[in-house]
């Protein structure tokens, strides 16, 4: 289970999170959604132990996530825009991550990127911004972590990648338990595949 | 990747290749040489360094590597490795290259392999170096050009804090022959001091090593010591800093101090010789001036606004009190300084440095173990050794005078050097002015240039004999105001009869006699076809200029 307890971040002097607390449960997907501005990929990246907050804690199967190994091998993290070195195809790329996650599984990538025709070889940088993003999330579901931790890269995406995007998630859930805690601006876009929903408000002042 | 090793390949390559000739590079050639050796190895770092770092200014990047299941510590060293290795590798290989096919198997011998060895060692030590430098500086800053910026004040922070004090302070040794040898503290001063003598051929083995070995020391402690920073600020860099110019909060005023004070400093003095009334006042007004702007400059940077920038003065009376505090601690140290006169049963001897005459101290020759001719020496080096003056009440005198009147009130002033060596065992130099107009300044003088022990002091030539197997290629006599020369003759023997005719005739050097006068001629004596020379002067009330 993922555990936020009063997770307060300033950026110089503008407060961006002011006390969160909350708790996401196992083989669920769960929606921070928030206007923008108010936190959401801020969250995200403190989830994920990319970024350290001022004060509180995130939580990751009683351990602390950030600059925790353990911890971060059980957890991975899509960004809005994902970072793809250029100079890598996705086969190389899934090799790369094969080194970093014990549980990558090339199997399950390359079942996903037949079914949803997501080309192996190739730079990713030449791919579509669309069929990136579902490269990548298929690469993070690949990666057999047991949470998924996702920014707001559905907003942009067309809708029929969208729904690719949920069907994969919808699918990975049940079939492997994956725990997902997405962030999105409206949750509208994910049909019915929240279960759980959280709304970030913005900080004043 | 290909292209840094093809360059670091080209200049080891000529590193190398230049042990092909009969004679090695010629030694006029190997300053620049070094010089082009150091400004490829800083350039290369820093690129190196900033095409593995860079990606700390990207949130993308950032976000990739740092969601990545492995520790701040481990990323670190992964990126940091890469960065080394990608040059160690390059310059190994160029190594290996260049001994395979730029030198001939016979030439390889242990003498080259040290000088190989040891600049490789120095090389690798500046590039590790300038490297973590360059890393520290893009974890400073979220933005490569402010990234980059700050590299280039924290490359050169040490050489503009020499030059800043060479300019506030007016010491009374500053420009003296005998103080301007400082030790080498600057990251590109010692590597550039140590390379030269290292990779000269012509220069004994010994006096590379020596050279070599208090180099690696410093530049030791330069990589220990900014390996700590580098490492430091990546560590402690927040993820989020991608997104700011300047990465650490609290180190805005650091920064702004570290810029603000050395350039209020150099723009007060620069102001103070740009006037001649007013021009203390005019400086600290400077001071002040250029403190508000630039904090201000710097402020609007880091906040993006003007606004900020007119509100912080917080910052700006911190600048002020560090530059006044500098700055006044400079003028007290610069008057103490200026003002020692060593008391008469202090001094054991000393030694004196005309000026006016430096054309002519600069040379006496280094020879090496059997007699070849390798390079000058240092000037203040041979008279620091050489010239030990014992009449220490004509210098004492002098200075005392020095000290009861400013030198632009004088009628005729003459500024002279001074390394007292004290019955301490110490030693001192200032500077001192004489007036020459002063019949009696004129007397002292002449009772401290007149004696032989002056002139044994400042010229080799005086009490050295020609060594026995030099190669005197020629003798002439250089007549300055024809500008003709006249040669006559070669070899040691022709040396050594002109300079027995010299040294009579110098005899009757000093301010009363023949130095009165501007030098007429100069005898040459030539060593190594015109490589090497003894330069010795000649007035017009000597013997060699009438019979010339």
């Amino acid at each position: 289970m993922i555990e936020l307890s009063n997770i307060t971040k300033h950026f110089d002097d503008k407060c961006a999170l002011n006390r969160v607390s909350a708790s996401f449960k196992e083989g669920a997907v769960s929606v921070i959604t928030g206007t923008s501005g108010s936190g959401k990929s801020t969250l995200i990246r403190i989830i994920g132990g990319i970024i350290r907050p001022d004060s509180g804690v995130v939580i990751v199967d009683d351990m602390p996530i950030y600059d925790n190994v353990t911890t971060q091998k059980r957890l991975f993290v899509l960004p809005e825009k994902p970072y793809c070195p250029s100079y890598e195809s996705a086969s190389e790329l899934a090799h790369f991550y094969g080194s970093m996650y014990d549980g990558f599984s090339e199997d399950v990538l390359k079942q996903l990127s037949d079914r949803y025709d997501l080309p192996l070889k190739g730079r990713m940088r030449g791919l579509h911004p669309d069929a990136r993003a579902l490269m990548m999330l298929a690469m993070g579901i690949s990666a057999s972590t047991a949470y998924l931790v996702c920014d707001d890269m559905f907003t942009a995406m067309d809708r029929d990648v969208r729904t690719m995007a949920c069907e994969m998630i919808s699918e990975a859930r049940r079939d492997m338990g994956t725990t997902f805690v997405v962030a999105v601006s409206d949750p509208s876009l994910l049909g019915d595949l929240p279960d759980y929903t959280y709304e970030l408000e913005t900080v004043r002042g | 990747m290909f292209f840094v090793g093809l360059i670091i390949a080209s200049y080891c390559g000529r590193l190398m290749i230049r042990h092909t000739g009969v004679n090695g590079m010629p030694f006029y050639e190997v300053e620049p040489f070094t010089l082009m050796i150091a400004v490829t190895t800083g350039v290369i770092a820093v690129g190196i360094a900033s095409y593995w770092f860079a990606y700390l200014h990207s949130t993308r990047r950032t976000d990739f590597y740092h969601s990545l299941p492995v520790t701040a510590i481990v990323r670190f060293r992964t990126f940091y490795t890469g960065c080394l290795l990608v040059y160690v590798t390059g310059l190994i290989l160029s190594i290996v290259f260049s001994l395979l096919f730029g030198i001939p198997v016979t030439m390889m011998d242990i003498n080259l392999a040290a000088r190989i060895l040891m600049a490789g060692v120095l090389t690798i030590l500046f590039f590790a170096t300038v490297m973590n430098i360059t890393v520290y500086a893009f974890t400073l800053s979220g933005n490569i050009i402010i990234g980059l910026l700050i590299d280039a004040v924290l490359l050169f922070y040490i050489d503009l804090w020499e030059r800043v004090i060479d300019l506030t302070c007016d010491f009374a040794a500053y420009s003296s022959f005998f103080v301007t040898k400082r030790p080498d503290i600057s990251l590109i001063d010692i590597y550039l001091h140590a390379i030269y003598p290292t990779v000269r051929s012509d220069v004994s083995l010994g006096v590379s090593a020596s050279a070599f070995l208090g180099a690696v020391i410093k530049l030791l402690i330069w990589f220990a010591v900014t390996y700590r920073m580098c490492r430091s600020g990546y560590l402690n860099r927040p993820a989020e800093a991608s997104r700011s110019l300047i990465a650490f909060y609290s180190s805005h005023l650091l920064i702004k101090l570290m810029i603000v004070v050395p350039v209020a400093l150099l723009m007060g003095n620069s102001t103070y010789h740009s006037f001649y009334a007013y021009r203390e006042t005019m400086q600290i007004i400077s001071m002040i001036v250029t403190a508000i702007v630039v904090s201000m400059f710097l402020e609007a940077i880091f906040s993006r606004s003007l606004k900020p920038a007119l509100r912080k003065w917080g910052s700006i009376i911190v600048s002020l009190i560090v530059i006044f505090a500098t700055f006044g601690i400079t003028r007290i140290v610069e008057n103490r300084f200026n003002a020692y006169v060593p008391k008469y049963d202090e001094l054991e001897s000393y030694a004196v440095f005309n000026p006016l005459d430096s054309y002519y101290y600069g040379f006496n020759l280094k020879y090496d173990e059997d007699g070849h001719v390798y390079d000058y020496l240092e000037p203040s080096e041979y008279v620091k050794e050489h010239m030990v003056l014992p009449d220490e009440k004509a210098i004492l005198t002098l200075a005392a005078k020095s000290q009861q009147t400013d030198y632009h009130d004088m009628s005729s002033p003459l500024p002279l050097h001074v390394y007292y060596r004290l019955t301490s065992g110490g030693s001192r130099s200032r500077q001192i002015w004489v007036d020459m107009e002063d019949e009696e300044n004129r007397a002292m003088l002449n009772r401290i240039v007149g004696p032989a022990y002056y002139k044994e002091g400042v010229w080799q030539a005086f009490d050295h004999d020609v060594p026995d197997d030099a190669n005197v290629s020629s003798v002439d006599f250089h007549d300055l105001r024809a500008d003709e020369y006249i040669h006559l003759g070669q070899g040691s023997g022709t040396a050594e009869d002109i300079l027995e005719v010299w040294r009579d005739d110098m005899v009757l050097y000093d301010y009363d006699h023949i130095r009165y006068d501007e030098v007429a001629a100069e005898i040459e004596v030539h060593f190594d076809g015109g490589l090497y020379m003894w330069v010795l002067p000649v007035y017009e009330d000597m013997s060699l200029w009438e019979d010339h």
